[in-house]
């Protein structure tokens, strides 16, 4: 049931109407019904891997609690996890290893090679193994305490707003909402519409229509060779309008049932440094890296032999940076594995943790060069400098996640540099196997347009900490009105049709 | 106070719909143009036919009614459309027999439609929009376009936004009464014009201008799952309503059909086969001489096989021995 399909605004009106009225009181039982309804409709074989997921990670949490002994609840909390990322990793992985072997051992002898497996990929297999191994996590730290329930456990897994793709969520913060009664109200309910509405436009008018030049940009990269900044630039509006706008479109679902999900994206083009990007992008992923990799990483005891080692050679500030800068190199090596096991995501993974490690190891010097040329930190001009030094960093990284092999990423990046000509978008021959489309490209341009300039002006209002939802909500009726009434008609106006250009990009994940 | 603040919210919200109701309705008008499908079921809610032909544009184009029922004496419609993959024409056969069930169906195959995945387009919609509201279209609905993109069903109007140079002809056709009317003649343009029984009548087109625009080459793998399961469906609804069901490929050019000579040769092994499976009759003109029938580009508009009008008219008249003699094909 994909997010732009009307069975899944029918499925979610009924869903809100009963919630508040049939089902008032057992709100939290309806939830784990309609998510379980909506993940059976994905396809009910689906549903074995969610329950085992459930189960093991459930029964995990209570054995953990019960006893006391550290041995035994590290042994439960690892067998858990192998059994947890098990599920994940022979469903996600198995063909790319087959894939290798035939590279490997079959590329003379193709009829020897191994066929490859017609696994399923579960909807959002990553994000409730990624939620419920928090889980365990925390329970194991004794963060929080397992929960007995199994029902409302199964809640926090399935939870169907947030099971396609995500954000990350935690049981604590959850949990506390998902059992709480709420009575309906037309100011949370119109909050949550406007939520999904900036979520459908910023998918429809901008996405989609930047999809079309990345399509063909990309996988034509050799003809359309002298376009290849403007395939990445409309790839990072296309990435930015999918993946944050199917995040807004499932938190205002999720706040449709007065439960607020964690907000996954922060302005992350005005990031000032890549590391200040991860904290503005796809936040839950880096905070759950952060909390369940890095830290353990960076307080486990080797790592500490190693600190100790370092500040001898490096000597005591380079020596405490190098620990941390491992750590980061090896969380987003895990980031970079976790959008696909290929080698052009490794490269995208060691890219970011390389530039972070290393912005952490010259930090020093940074500061020393702004002191000799007296740059001000603060100013607006060394600001806009940090802004745009680092979305041109995070253009590159898009490159190896967008183009098909390494060595394509690698030819588009020298590209870049010594070619340029947009010819084929004017003269329209960039839809020469879509004729259809060349009249159009022009209004395809205007949305694009259009739809930047507005979720920039959003943006930076939001950046000024101005809550824009707010401030729509308290707008005399007639202004607030046609502002809801020309989002609404552009959705369709400017939007392309989803065979054109496919659903949520990580909806797959 | 309580009561007036909710009323006044009631208020606020129905404004709000029915002034989105009233701009959709308006981009409706302007954006959808007049379609001959209206006429085409206007066709089988006043009259009761023999013979139905149902498929895609080759058909629509390549098979004249009048030439047929010259030759069988029989009665027959031209239901045929572009872009129909066979979903559509399962329920636009279930929404024929609602007024009256026909001795026989024709389905006129293009095998594209049978390899690639079914898409919304402008000419799907409207079989769904033309039909008058009923179980059928219910039940066309809840399959087909529940599961798809809410724009379809709430902005019908968002699948032909592209042509909006349009807009004056389609305020022109609905302003004059064409459109209440069921003119025909508005269809009539330098390429085509409608004729009666839902035919569509071709000019010809010089040699150098023909071409291939939507050419889907047959490959017998790649055959969709979905297709198989309508085809089924429509086998079965045939048998329940005891319609004969033959099943119809229009010849291409001799031009095309040497070009992509293995894959015409594998797709009329898989409508062979299946037409024994399930005990239907199979005429594919690819594979007969029609003796003497010019299959010369000259009889085409273009290279994927839609024919001019009169070499339509000739087929038709062949086709119209072929459907009263049961003659076997080869």
């Amino acid at each position: 049931m994909a997010l732009t399909s009307l069975e899944f605004a029918v499925f979610v009106f009924a869903a809100t109407v009963l919630y508040y009225t049939v089902f008032s009181r057992r709100q939290w039982i309806f939830l784990l019904f309609v998510s379980y309804i909506y993940y059976m409709a994905s396809g009910v074989k689906n549903i074995v891997f969610l329950m085992a997921v459930t189960v093991i990670t459930y029964m995990a949490g209570i054995l953990m609690q019960k006893t006391e002994d550290k041995r035994c609840r590290k042994k439960i909390l690892v067998l858990a996890l192998f059994l947890d990322f098990l599920i994940l990793a022979s469903l996600k992985y198995t063909n790319f290893f087959i894939n290798s072997v035939n590279d490997i051992f079959f590329r003379n002898n193709p009829d020897g090679s191994i066929s490859f497996l017609n696994l399923l990929l579960p909807l959002g297999i990553s994000f409730f193994t990624f939620q419920s191994a928090g889980y365990m996590l925390d329970v194991y730290w004794k963060r929080s305490s397992a929960e007995k329930n199994f029902f409302r456990y199964a809640l926090f897994v399935a939870w169907f707003p947030q099971i396609m793709q995500g954000p990350i969520g935690r049981f604590e913060r959850l949990s506390e909402q998902f059992f709480q009664r709420h009575c309906f109200s037309f100011k949370h309910a119109e909050r949550a519409l406007q939520l999904i509405l900036y979520g459908m436009f910023k998918k429809m008018v901008l996405a989609d229509n930047a999809a079309l030049f990345v399509d063909k940009i990309f996988h034509q990269y050799e003809i359309f060779d002298g376009m290849v900044i403007l395939g990445v630039l409309a790839y990072s509006i296309q990435l930015y309008g999918d993946f944050s706008g199917g995040i807004d479109v499932v938190r205002g679902v999720s706040a449709l049932f007065q439960v607020t999900l964690d907000e996954n994206f922060r302005q992350p083009y005005f990031a000032k440094s890549i590391t200040d990007f991860w904290h503005r992008w796809h936040i839950t992923l880096g905070t759950w890296m952060k909390d369940y990799v890095f830290y353990p990483i960076s307080l486990s005891k080797w790592m500490g032999k190693l600190k100790k080692r370092t500040k001898q050679i490096f000597g005591k500030k380079t020596g405490r940076t190098i620990p941390i800068c491992i750590a980061n190199i090896f969380v987003f090596l895990l980031v970079g594995i976790w959008h696909g096991l290929a080698w052009k995501f490794v490269i995208y993974g060691l890219y970011n943790g390389l530039i972070i490690g290393f912005s952490g190891l010259m930090a020093e010097n940074y500061a020393k060069i702004r002191k000799t040329f007296s740059i001000q930190e603060k100013s607006r001009s060394f600001q806009l400098f940090q802004i745009i030094r680092t979305f041109i960093l995070v253009n590159i990284s898009w490159l190896f996640d967008m183009a098909d092999t390494v060595e394509q990423a690698i030819k588009m990046f020298f590209n870049m540099f010594t070619r340029f000509d947009i010819s084929p978008l004017l003269n329209g021959s960039i839809y020469m196997d879509k004729p259809s489309l060349i009249s159009y490209r022009y209004i395809q341009i205007v949305a694009i347009l259009v739809g930047c300039v507005t979720v920039f002006t959003i943006s930076i209002l939001k950046e000024r900490g101005t809550d824009v939802g707010e401030k729509l909500l308290s707008l005399a009726f007639p202004i607030k009105t046609l502002i809801y009434l020309a989002a609404v008609f552009m959705l369709p106006m400017f939007g392309m049709p989803p065979n054109m250009t496919g659903g949520f990009i990580y909806a797959q994940f | 106070m309580r009561n007036f603040k909710k009323l006044k919210l009631t208020a606020k919200i129905t404004v709000f719909l029915l002034a989105a109701l009233a701009i959709n309705s308006f981009l409706n008008y302007i954006f959808i143009p007049y379609s001959y499908i209206r006429v085409d079921y206007h066709n089988i809610e006043e009259n009761s036919y023999d013979m139905v032909f149902v498929g895609t544009s080759h058909g629509k184009c390549g098979i004249d009614p009048s030439a047929i029922d010259s030759v069988t004496g029989k009665k027959s419609v031209n239901m045929c459309l572009g872009g129909e993959y066979l979903s559509y024409t399962y329920y636009k056969v279930k929404e024929i027999c609602r007024h009256h069930v026909p001795e026989e169906i024709v389905y006129e195959i293009d095998g594209g439609y049978w390899t690639t995945e079914e898409y919304i387009g402008t000419d799907s919609c409207s079989i769904f929009r033309e039909m008058k509201w009923s179980g059928v279209k219910a039940e066309f609905f809840l399959d087909r376009l529940l599961d798809k993109d809410f724009r379809v069903t709430l902005f019908p109007w968002y699948l032909y936004r592209k042509k909006y140079r349009m807009i004056p002809e389609n305020i022109k056709n609905k302003f004059s009464g064409s459109y209440q009317n069921l003119a025909t003649d508005v269809f009539t343009n330098t390429a085509q014009e409608y004729r009666e029984n839902g035919f569509i009548y071709c000019y010809p087109v010089a040699d150098k201008n023909k071409g291939f625009q939507n050419f889907t080459e047959w490959n017998s793998n790649q055959v969709q799952t979905k297709t198989e399961e309508y085809f089924k469906k429509l086998v079965k609804f045939c048998k329940e309503k005891e319609i004969k069901l033959t099943l119809l490929i229009i010849p291409v050019p001799d031009m095309t059909r040497e070009m992509y000579k293995q894959q015409y040769q594998e797709q009329h092994e898989y409508f062979a086969e299946l037409a024994e499976k399930y005990e239907l009759r199979l005429l594919d003109f690819n594979y007969e001489s029609l003796d003497g029938f010019d299959k010369s580009l000259a009889a085409y508009i273009d290279c994927e096989g839609h024919l001019n009008g009169e070499a339509a008219i000739e087929f038709s008249k062949r086709l119209g021995e072929y459907l009263t003699s049961e003659k076997k094909m080869p």
